[in-house]
Formats: structure tokens, C-alpha cells, sequence
């Protein structure tokens, strides 16, 4: 299994505030998969996902990508995991605001042995023409597909998006989610995608639900809806 | 690939530039007032410390009720050491209302320096303590008129014995506006008479103590060795003369107080630091996270966030340092310069022996 998600638990606070973020998560991801963890706020899935990132640790349990697991890695070998292998798309697109459009997708292939052609990726992005503008001068949609561009600009073997169309329109938000399948499509990198509108989850291949730190049900998609298709 | 976020730099540094020519003139001209300060102390700390053996500064001097005879110096000397005659008679001065303390010029002991004109080599000429004749506006040429008599100024210039011009050793502060030194020639001195006079007479020991706890046991036995043969109206041996230590000692309080002030500064310049830095982390939260999450390293994200303060503290230091080399450092000399009769300040200066000191 590509990515390996085994018993994973986790919880904040002491005492009487003592939550249980996480109680024994397993899940198995194939290479190129769309997952979509679905679920209301506090059901614990953007927690999941920075545990997968390796931004935050579970109190038990690991996350194994071809039989690497996270644990056992150290401060060191955990930023070269997240430089070599993983992508990253936030809600607030989290833009470096002084830098160009180009300039901030550099910053993601910076990071990479083997990137990606800027340029040719721009065109992909629909964003060429505007490559030379600061984040402060594009629409909300166009901030968003630079953030994508940043993450997909190192190839990356997995791209983990938290809410990425949380902040968009409607529109917006579909033009978003078509990019996200065209380069999953084009460059065969794992989705693992988090998001509360279950709309979305037409385009999964793997849709999870979660509620209070437990899975409720892990579906295989028979039938995928493209995401120019999905309705809310 | 060069690092894309080394782009930021100069767009945060056109964003920020109050903030960060701020940062310069605080650092520039603190590390100027540091520099140019330490950089003239420590200079002039080794120039006071090598005129003690370039100027041959007395190992102490006293005063007798009458002046001592042959038999007596004889007798003195047995005790390893060499006796000087340095009498010297104080007289009023009209133009500066004050008392001037005038010596025959010295051959062997607590040579003088000349700062300027020459020594007097006429029976009516003068030369007088180059600080108390900048405080009293005399210059070379002028006249003075001492206990009646009008002398010509042939010179200024620094006994090595009166860096600092106590007139007497137990007073708290010296006056160098009332007070002053100068030297005439043992013909203008006999004309004075002997109703000033004071025999006050100098010693060098013929083999150096090597620090005050034996410079203190050996002048002590030569003053019971003294007070057995003569009557002495003053004792002062090197060690405690503020005529010659106070600016030595001044200037060391000094060095101690500014390297005192440079390490409040350095804490302050942490706190700024600090402050700064937190304020900024605070504002690119969110960059860093991404930045963090997308695989840079906390060595590459700290490396970034100093270069630019620790780039315009670097360049404040040099330009610091520059204007505290060649600026600053004469001001705090001149500050000197202004307090003290210093001997060994200006480069060409002669000594009474013709010779050009440092």
C-alpha cells in the first residue's frame, strides 16, 4: 500500500479538557488515489492530515508511505519527507504577499531535485499572464491555483489540501477542484483532500467520513463524478 | 536554483526602510561612540604608561624645611637610590589671578615635554602647562606678569609629573584654571629670590619595585630613614602622587564605564532584536507554517529571517567603526586633551632634549 495510515490517536488538553481528537484512525491509500476526508468541524480530519504532513504527532500509531513510517523519522529526515514528498494547499492559500506569482511558485520548486517547468505549469495554472502580479492584485480563485501551483511545482508524491475551496465561491470553488483532478490526472499524484462539503466527495475515488475522531465509513467511489459536474 | 526568498530582501527592505535605518543609526552610532571611545582610552592608556620610562617620572619627591647638604644627599643615597633637586617656588600671576609652580628646567628627572614654541632659554621668558595656558587664553608670545615680573611665554608645555594639575596631593580635584606649572631657566628662577622657595627634591630607586606593596614598603623605609635625618614638610611617593596617577586612573574608570555601557547596549540590542523578531514571526505566521509544511528547514527559515537585520547590523558595525577610528576617536581625545596636561597626544611634539616624541 502506497499510503498507510495505522491506528492513529491523538488528543489535546489534560484533565477535564482532555479531548480525544483521534481515536485509532486506519486507513490505506493507493498510489494516485483522490481521498476525501470528510466531516463537520472538530470531527478531527485537518488534524489527520497535518499528522500525515508531519507538522503534528499522533500519541500512537504511524503513517507509512511505502513503508517509510513517519515515527521513526527524525526532525531532520521529517523536513526532507515533507521537501520530497509532499504538497500542501491551505484554505487561506497562505501566499508569500512580496513575491510575484512565478516568484512564489519558485519557492515551492526551490524545494524539489526534479520540478516541474514553471512556465509550462503557469499555463496550466491559466495563471501565466498574470505570473508577474503580487497576491494582493489576483481574485480569491487565482490566489488559490497559485497555492497549487506552489504545491505541484515539486512533483510532489502526495498533495494534501486542507479545505481548498473553504474560502472560494461556488464557481470558484469547482474551477478549483477541476484543477486539483487535472493534475492529479496529468501527474498521477496521490489527493488526500479535506473538506466538510460532501458535494466533493463525488469526485473521491476514496471517500472517508469521519465524526469525533472515528471513521464512520471508508467507500471506494464505483462511480466518480468529474469535478465540473459536482453539484451543491 | 538560487533561493527564491532571497527575493524578499530588498522589497522588505524598501517596505521597512524607516524601520531599518532606525535600526543603522542606533547601531552606527553606538558602535561609533564605542569604538572611537575605547579606540582613543587605550591609546592614550599606552602612551601615559610609556611615558613613565620615556620621561623618567620620579619613584617620589619631598620637601625639607632647609635645603639638604652634600652630607645629606650622601647619606640618602646609601639607601639604593638617587636624590634631584627640584625646588620650585609658587608665584602669583596677574593675568590669570591665579598661582603658577615654576621649576628650573629638569635635566634627569620628570623630563618636560614641549607642545608648542620652545623652552625658554632668556631670563625673562616662560613656559607654562599647555592646559592651563588654553584655560587662561595664553599663548605663545604673550606676557605674563609673575610676582611683578614680565615674562614672555616661549612655550607651552606638560611636566611629566602633572598630568592632571593638583596643586595640592590631597585635594579632591585639581584646578587647572587657578593653578599651573612652568619652567624657566636657573637664571629667570634665582631671580625670584628665595622667599617662595620650596626644597623639594625627587628620587629614583636604583632598582624598580615591582608593584605598590613593595613601592609602598621601600618608600616607607626610606622616609623613617628621612625623618631621621632632616625635617620633611611633604612625603609624596609615586604611587600615591595624584599628579601623576589621577589621569592614568581616571582614564581606566573610564575604559571600565563605557565597556560597562556597551554591555547595556548589547542587551538592548537584544531586546530590539527580540521585540523585532517576534513581531515579525507574529505577521508571517502563516508563511512560515507553509513554508515549514512545504519542507524547508528551520535552519533555512532562521537563515532567512536574520539575513536582513543581521545584514544592516553588519554594515552599521563597519560604518560604526570607520567613523569611531577616524572621527570619533580624535573628539574623545581632544576631550582629553581638555582635561589633562597630556605629554604624549600629538605626534611631533619635542621633548627638552630636542628629541620628537609619538
Amino acid at each position: 500500500m502506497f499510503l498507510e495510515i495505522r491506528d492513529i490517536k491523538k488528543h489535546y488538553g489534560e484533565g477535564d479538557s482532555r479531548v480525544e481528537v483521534l481515536n485509532g484512525i486506519n486507513i490505506e491509500i493507493k498510489k494516485g488515489e483522490i481521498c476525501v476526508l470528510l466531516g463537520p468541524s472538530g470531527s478531527g480530519k485537518s488534524t489527520l492530515l497535518n499528522i500525515i504532513g508531519g507538522i503534528d504527532d499522533a500519541d500512537s500509531g504511524y503513517i507509512s508511505i511505502e513503508g517509510d513510517k513517519t515515527v521513526d523519522m527524525s526532525e531532520k529526515s521529517l523536513t526532507q519527507y515533507r521537501r520530497k514528498h509532499l504538497g500542501y494547499i491551505f484554505q487561506m492559500y497562505n501566499l508569500i504577499p512580496n513575491l510575484t506569482v512565478k516568484e512564489n511558485i519558485e519557492v515551492g520548486a526551490y524545494l524539489s531535485d526534479h520540478p516541474l517547468d514553471v512556465d509550462d505549469l503557469l499555463h496550466t495554472l491559466g495563471l501565466y499572464e498574470h505570473k508577474n502580479k503580487l497576491p494582493n492584485q489576483l481574485s480569491g480563485g487565482q490566489q488559490q491555483r497559485t497555492a497549487i501551483g506552489r504545491a505541484v511545482v515539486k512533483n510532489p508524491d502526495i498533495l494534501l489540501c486542507d479545505e481548498p475551496t473553504g474560502a472560494l465561491d461556488y464557481h470558484t470553488s469547482k474551477e478549483i477542484l477541476k484543477l486539483i483532478e487535472d493534475v492529479n490526472q496529468k501527474y498521477g499524484n496521490t489527493v488526500v483532500m479535506v473538506t466538510h462539503n460532501g458535494a466533493i466527495s463525488g469526485m473521491a475515488d476514496r471517500v472517508v467520513k469521519l465524526r469525533d475522531g472515528m471513521i464512520r465509513s471508508n467507500q471506494v467511489n464505483e462511480i466518480k463524478i468529474a469535478a465540473k459536474d459536482l453539484e451543491w | 536554483m538560487r533561493n527564491p526568498l532571497n527575493k524578499r530582501l530588498p522589497k522588505e527592505l524598501k517596505s521597512e526602510l524607516g524601520k531599518y535605518i532606525a535600526i543603522f543609526i542606533f547601531f552606527a552610532g553606538i558602535i561609533s561612540l564605542v569604538s572611537g571611545f575605547l579606540v582613543a582610552d587605550d591609546s592614550m592608556i599606552s602612551a601615559y604608561n610609556k611615558s613613565f620610562d620615556k620621561y623618567n617620572i620620579e619613584d617620589g619627591n619631598f620637601e625639607l624645611m632647609q635645603e639638604a647638604d652634600d652630607e645629606l644627599i650622601s647619606r640618602l643615597e646609601q639607601e639604593e637610590l638617587s636624590i634631584y633637586h627640584n625646588f620650585y617656588k609658587e608665584e602669583s600671576v596677574k593675568e590669570t589671578e591665579g598661582t603658577l609652580r615654576i621649576y628650573e628646567n629638569r635635566k634627569d628627572v620628570d623630563l618636560v615635554c614641549v607642545m608648542d614654541g620652545e623652552l625658554p632659554d632668556q631670563k625673562d621668558e616662560i613656559a607654562i602647562d599647555r592646559m592651563h595656558a588654553e584655560n587662561n587664553n595664553l599663548k605663545v608670545g604673550d606676557t605674563v606678569e609673575v610676582d611683578g615680573r614680565t615674562l614672555t611665554i616661549s612655550g607651552l608645555v606638560a611636566l611629566s609629573d602633572y598630568s592632571a594639575l593638583f596643586s595640592n596631593n590631597s585635594d579632591m580635584m585639581f584646578d587647572a584654571i587657578k593653578f599651573g606649572v612652568a619652567v624657566m631657566t636657573p637664571e629667570g628662577f634665582d631671580a625670584f629670590g628665595d622667599s617662595h622657595i620650596h626644597y623639594n627634591y625627587s628620587w629614583i630607586y636604583d632598582e624598580q619595585p615591582e608593584n605598590d606593596v613593595q613601592a609602598k614598603e621601600k618608600s616607607e623605609d626610606f622616609m623613617k630613614v628621612l625623618a631621621q635625618n632632616a625635617v620633611i614638610m611633604n612625603y609624596i611617593p609615586e604611587y600615591l602622587n595624584q599628579s601623576i596617577h589621577f589621569t592614568g586612573n581616571d582614564m581606566g574608570s573610564d575604559k571600565g564605564m563605557f565597556t560597562m555601557f556597551l554591555y547595556v547596549v548589547v542587551v538592548i540590542i537584544a531586546f530590539v532584536f527580540a521585540v523585532t523578531t517576534a513581531n515579525t514571526l507574529t505577521k508571517e505566521a502563516s508563511v512560515i507554517g507553509t513554508l515549514r509544511a512545504s519542507g524547508y528547514s528551520r535552519r533555512e527559515l532562521v537563515g532567512h529571517y536574520l539575513t536582513l537585520p543581521m545584514l544592516v547590523v553588519l554594515v552599521a558595525s563597519i560604518v560604526g567603526n570607520i567613523l569611531g577610528y577616524t572621527l570619533l576617536k580624535n573628539f574623545f581625545a581632544s576631550m582629553y586633551y581638555g582635561s589633562y596636561s597630556r605629554k604624549v597626544q600629538r605626534r611631533d611634539v619635542k621633548d627638552n632634549q630636542g628629541k620628537v616624541s609619538e
